[in-house]
């Protein structure tokens, strides 16, 4: 079908090019209601993916720890990040921000925004201090309806899962067979 | 048609995110993993887009270096 066709051109010319698959690193505390949401993000899409004839991504899940997450990240050239991000818009609201290219906004790297302490923030200005971010890392945030402890995902960022999906997909150029294509 | 999925996913997510609002704009980056033309993705969001509050919105695609197709922003109309 089309979409694993052009999964199939794209992971075609990065191994001409000797490239590895983008990494997808969902980041969240299963524990703490919309705070798993890019641990959640991360495994479906990776379920959705897995029917593919191509390898669109590798994927790794995290809690956070900003450490950890430079490890992680290490002589990758593309890094993809899912995770609840605070910035003050509605809950549900799916953000895209591109780590890599300049400082994480104040209203982003504050000690309001990480739904985590400040593990991915820390990790990404400490990265991009010491020269070890990756050449892309973009993070895609959801704002998160409520993170209490021992909580389900709200329906608000259950809703979010699947525009948010979907956005990844698009960029990573691999559209799945599960999602609702021309329909 | 390939093209066209994507960007009805595109168009259905953008006109969700304006809300009740008419979009004046819509700004997206396609890079050589999207797997298809700029020309091409711009025809298939019109054609998406016909009938719905992105019909005749302004669509600047934005080349990239890598990745696939991004939906960078949304440009609501001003209420009359």
């Amino acid at each position: 079908m089309a979409g694993r066709r052009a999964g199939g051109d794209a992971s075609a010319a990065r191994r001409d090019r000797g490239e590895s698959a983008p990494l997808v690193i969902g980041v969240g505390n299963r524990l703490r209601g919309d705070d798993a949401i890019g641990l959640v993000a991360a495994e479906r899409l990776r379920a959705r993916l897995t029917g593919l004839s191509v390898t669109c991504a590798r994927f790794l899940l995290s809690d956070g720890d900003s450490p950890a997450l430079l490890a992680a990240w290490e002589g990758e050239r593309r890094v993809l990040l899912l995770d609840a991000l605070r910035a003050g818009a509605a809950p549900g609201t799916v953000h895209r921000v591109e780590a890599s290219e300049a400082p994480l906004a104040a209203r982003l790297a504050g000690s309001g925004a990480s739904t985590h302490g400040l593990g991915v923030a820390a990790a990404v200005e400490l990265g991009r201090a010491l020269g070890r971010l990756p050449a892309s890392l973009v993070i895609y945030g959801v704002e998160p309806a409520a993170i209490e402890h021992g909580a389900p995902l709200s329906a608000t960022c259950e809703r979010a899962l699947e525009p948010l999906l979907q956005a990844v997909e698009e960029e990573l150029g691999c559209m799945s067979s599960a999602s609702p294509v021309g329909s | 048609m390939h093209e066209l999925g994507v960007a009805r996913r595109i168009v259905t997510r953008a006109v969700a995110a304006a809300g009740a609002a008419e979009l004046a704009a819509l700004r997206l980056r396609l890079g050589p993993e999207g797997g298809f033309e700029a020309g091409a993705l711009e025809l298939s969001l019109r054609a998406a887009g016909a009938g719905t509050p992105a019909e005749g919105a302004e669509i600047e695609i934005r080349a990239a270096e890598t990745g696939g197709v991004v939906l960078e922003s949304v440009v609501v109309k001003e209420p009359a």
